[in-house]
């Protein structure tokens, strides 16, 4: 059990994943909005006969709670053998949350089911075949990253980097009839989630696992909606082209939205033109649209909206009249702050610091992207106890929490290259003390499958979103869905933000209203101009900038 | 020893203080007001840490006190002034889908567990900007970290009463202290009671019975330390006053506010005006005749609230120390002098007796108003009559404060006359 966990920790590099920790309010606030029974959408997509199965949902529409309760049918009333059952998910994070909650519905018999990352998977065949593979037997993972972490002239062997994983696998079915053939027969009800985003290796993976000709059953889900990843191969294509892929298929859509207001689903649905999603939440809230004069305003309004939300958190702000004190039941974790790039990321901090409300930039970036943690990692040497070498060089490292972290991780380890191989997977976010509650600040991209009762989305100015660098129709389209994946994490209260004056890559950008606004109806937004006072005194501000 | 701590304070890295909330400043007023242990506050904040490490040296047993050299300078006389190690926390989380907000008093032994604190809290929140750190935490947790981060490391929660920001607060608050610490509850041995509760109030809720109580000033300004503090007969150390605090042996009791004056004592809307005590609030069923929205509880009715004993009930737990109330110095003086109470001549006029007759916590409670009277016969009289609790009350509500006063208006003019 132990060497499991170990096992799967070691492929679990990808970049979409996120690791967030739910507070500990969430997970109750999630259930209530769910439906115990499953609605008519949700029933004919588990109990869909067809072999051949495409499911389309939306956000807050029940993804995870269908694909296992089709599995669990499957199981319990078809008789399918869970160790034939292959469920292929993006994530770390969404193979766990499917383990725990098959485990729930099937006990040990979720055991068997076959529960895998595409890059897992891959893994797995290629130890099984290595031979092959022409591999060496203990053939070892190792990242790009990772790669940075040793010194010179010391890159251990036998080493198949992660990205070539998917790609030798499929030259091994192509070399290999026989051990297609094996598969083949293994995994013969196949569940792939986030289908919307495959790329062309993991379509041709699948597409040798459920030959198109043959009656294999497969049963696809996703979102053509949240496809987001077209920049690094990612392709809603597959997705829409699965019908004719798998002519026999049968397609279900999920129309309820259970997480967000009627509000937020109709204005998130007139951005990108999709109108067949039922909200299941009433709601008065509008959403707010707030055109600040300035960056530095923008994130002053954002700042001083949640502490009005959470009902003033000094006894200076109400006294004071900065928040009326009316209560609302919010607190930190409600709240995430979403940008499209990190050019925004220093003036939203900076309000934030200055508040002194918590919060953390849950950003993409990997641990060992910091350079202190880099040279204190090239340091350790095979002479003394990790722990004992981490401990001296507590000044190398300008966070104490890191630095512990590490320090406590290092106890655990006594092999050098296991400890930088563990460390090289850590995202700053790893290190952080899941006790408390903080507003979380973060990326579009990153916020995918997550959600929050107040969200905030800045920088709505065409040239932030869409992105200046989008520049075909193709791209400035998965710019716009990436609005909607923002705006659609939103359970309650949804504020979109943007500055008239910005400084940007080192001058002062007057950047137009992003365009993806324009179909919303008006009679969803409350759209909020800057007051005269703000402007005065950011006048004085603007001085500084020149 | 006999002697007057204030336990609860800040420094000028909070939001909200006056800028010469230093540690000199601090020193020099502990002394005028007769306060023998102070706290630092705001151990957490990085730059009020830096200069607790310059200024401070340990005197042992967990206090503190300026360098020689420091003293030398700023100090008026020879009674020393020691420091310890705190810092108020604010939490704001949710616990059983409510929105908490609990504000806590934290103490440390010594610098290493201070360090050791700051480091986890600066792991979880944002240390840097407010001397008064916001976590969102929950209290039973931050109690834990506390607890992990040294020996000896302890929580007071604070103000308990305070609506918006307290253990036990009308808005954000729990019913008990034991629901708000969990688990961890047992290592509560002390509540403070703010500014608008006093113990009488305190004693009528039998929960709180178990628990020593302690007066603080929470002062934003070095002239506003202690308007409240907490009596020892006993050595004025860190471990002493704890263990005074756990044990009774050498607690005296607290220096008191009239809880009148304190700024969350009655119900009301200060915006709208409207000021009720708790039986006004139920007959208009708590909602602001001007604005329709719901009234600021304050403390009295929150007390009411949770007390299971009578209004006018004579118990005194076991915990109970003595209560000594006071209107501070400088507003005596501008109700008699009919000035402001930081203006000029008060000031002056303070300053004065303060250098002539001693500490203002000993003015106000041991002179011998004989031995004032001819200096200042107005003031003579003033504390004969506070001594005796003979005072003039405005309650205080939803954030202004009430006002106390010892002589009617046509007293004053004729005495003048």
């Amino acid at each position: 059990m132990q060497e499991n966990k170990k096992e799967d920790n070691k492929f679990s590099v990808e970049t979409k994943e996120f690791v967030f920790k739910k507070q500990n309010t969430q997970p109750a606030l999630k259930q209530k909005n769910q439906p115990k029974a499953l609605d008519e959408y949700q029933q004919a997509a588990v109990e869909a006969d067809s072999s051949q199965l495409l499911i389309v949902a939306g956000p807050g529409a029940g993804k995870t709670t269908v694909l296992t309760k089709r599995i669990e049918y499957l199981i319990k009333e078809k008789n399918v053998p869970a160790e034939n059952c292959l469920a292929i998910t993006f994530t770390r994070k969404a193979a766990q949350e499917m383990k725990d909650r098959l485990n729930t519905l099937l006990q040990e018999k979720s055991e068997l089911i076959n529960i895998h990352t595409f890059h897992s998977l891959c893994l797995s065949i290629l130890k099984e075949n290595y031979e092959k593979a022409e591999l060496d037997k203990d053939f070892e993972i190792i990242t790009e990253q990772e790669k940075a972490l040793y010194k010179d002239g010391e890159l251990p062997e036998n080493v198949l980097e992660f990205d070539d994983l998917i790609t030798c696998t499929l030259e091994l079915f192509n070399q290999y009839p026989d051990v297609l053939d094996y598969y083949n027969q293994k995994f013969k009800y196949i569940f792939v989630d986030e289908y919307q985003d495959i790329d062309e290796n993991q379509y041709n993976l699948i597409k040798f696992l459920a030959p198109q000709n043959q009656n294999k059953n497969i049963c696809v889900i996703g979102d053509p909606n949240q496809a987001i990843y077209g920049f690094r191969g990612g392709d809603s294509k597959f997705f829409n082209n699965f019908s004719a892929d798998y002519p026999m298929a049968q397609k279900v859509t999920l129309k309820n939205n259970y997480r967000s207001t009627d509000i937020i689903v109709n204005a998130s649905g007139q951005v990108i033109n999709e109108n067949n999603i039922i909200a299941k939440l009433a709601s008065n809230d509008k959403i707010t649209i707030h055109t600040a004069p300035t960056d530095k305003a923008e994130a002053e309004f954002v700042v001083s909206t949640i502490e009005n939300l959470i009902g003033g958190h000094s006894l200076f702000s109400i006294d004071s009249n900065r928040s009326d004190g009316q209560k609302e039941d919010y607190s930190f974790g409600d709240f995430a702050i979403l940008y499209r790039t990190s050019a925004q990321l220093k003036t939203l901090k900076e309000a934030l610091q200055r508040s002194g409300m918590p919060f953390v930039n849950l950003s993409d970036d990997l641990l060992c992207t910091k350079k202190s943690v880099r040279n204190l990692l090239k340091s350790l040497n095979d002479d003394s106890p990790l722990a004992e070498q981490i401990e001296k060089q507590s000044d190398k490292i300008e966070e104490d929490y890191i630095f512990k972290y590490l320090l406590n991780m290092a106890k655990n380890y006594t092999e050098r290259k296991s400890f930088i191989h563990e460390v090289s997977l850590l995202k700053e976010s790893d290190t952080l003390d899941e006790r408390a509650d903080r507003i979380a600040l973060m990326t579009l991209h990153s916020s995918k499958g997550l959600e929050f009762n107040c969200v905030f989305i800045t920088g709505l100015e065409n040239g932030i979103l869409p992105l200046y660098k989008a520049e075909t129709e193709q791209e400035i389209e998965e710019e716009r869905r990436l609005l909607y994946v923002g705006m659609t994490r939103a359970k309650q209260r949804l504020y979109l933000t943007r500055a008239i004056k910005r400084f940007w890559f080192g001058s002062i950008q007057n950047f137009e209203i992003s365009p993806f606004l324009e179909n919303i109806e008006n009679k969803l937004l409350n759209i909020e101009e800057y007051h005269r006072k703000l402007k005065e005194k950011d006048n004085l501000n603007q001085l500084s900038l020149f | 020893m006999f002697f007057y701590a204030d336990l609860h304070i800040h420094s000028k890295y909070s939001r909200a203080t006056s800028k010469n909330c230093n540690l000199e400043e601090l020193a020099l007023w502990a002394q005028k007001k007769g306060l023998s242990v102070i706290s630092t506050g705001d151990f957490t904040h990085p730059a009020w840490f830096d200069e607790i490490k310059e200024k401070l040296v340990p005197a042992g047993n967990g206090v503190f006190r300026l360098k020689p050299e420091i003293e030398k300078q700023v100090l008026i006389n020879d009674s020393p002034v020691y420091f310890l190690l705190s810092v108020e926390i604010s939490t704001i989380y949710k616990k059983g889908d409510k929105t908490r907000k609990v504000h806590h008093v934290v103490f440390s032994p010594d610098i290493e567990s201070a360090q050791n604190f700051r480091q986890k809290l600066d792991a979880i929140g944002n240390i840097n900007s407010d001397g008064r750190p916001i976590l969102g935490l929950d209290s039973r947790n931050l109690l834990e970290i506390v607890l992990e981060s040294g020996e000896n490391s302890y929580i007071i929660p604070a103000h308990i009463w305070t609506p918006w920001f307290s253990v036990l607060g009308s808005k954000s608050g729990f019913d008990s202290i034991e629901e708000c610490y969990d688990d961890l509850s047992d290592y509560i041995f002390a509540v403070e009671t703010g500014l608008s509760s006093d113990p009488q109030m305190n004693w009528r809720v039998s929960k709180l019975d178990k628990f020593r109580l302690v007066s603080n000033s929470d002062a934003h300004s070095p002239s506003k330390l202690a308007r409240e503090a907490t009596v020892f007969d006993t050595e004025p150390d860190y471990f002493s006053i704890m263990n005074a605090l756990k044990t009774g042996n050498g607690y005296v009791g607290t220096v008191e506010f009239f809880p009148e004056e304190g700024k969350y004592h009655e119900d009301g809307h200060r915006k709208c005006n409207v000021c009720f005590t708790p039986q006004e609030t139920i007959k208009h069923n708590g909602i602001c005749p001007v604005c329709g929205r719901p009234l600021t509880i304050g403390v009295l009715n929150r007390v009411n609230e949770l007390a299971d004993r009578p209004f006018d009930s004579a118990y005194k737990p076991a915990t109970a120390g003595q209560v000594f109330s006071l209107v501070p110095l400088p507003e005596i003086l501008s109700e008699i002098m009919q000035v402001g109470p930081s203006s000029k001549s008060v000031v002056t006029e303070y300053e004065r007796l303060i250098h002539k007759f001693g500490s203002e916590l000993f003015i106000l409670r041991e002179l011998p108003t004989d031995d004032l009277e001819k200096d200042s016969p107005m003031l003579a009289e003033a504390l004969i009559r506070l001594r005796k609790e003979q005072v003039i009350k405005h309650a205080g509500y939803d954030g202004e404060y009430g006002v106390i006063k010892l002589f009617n208006d046509d007293e004053l003019v004729k005495k003048i006359l």
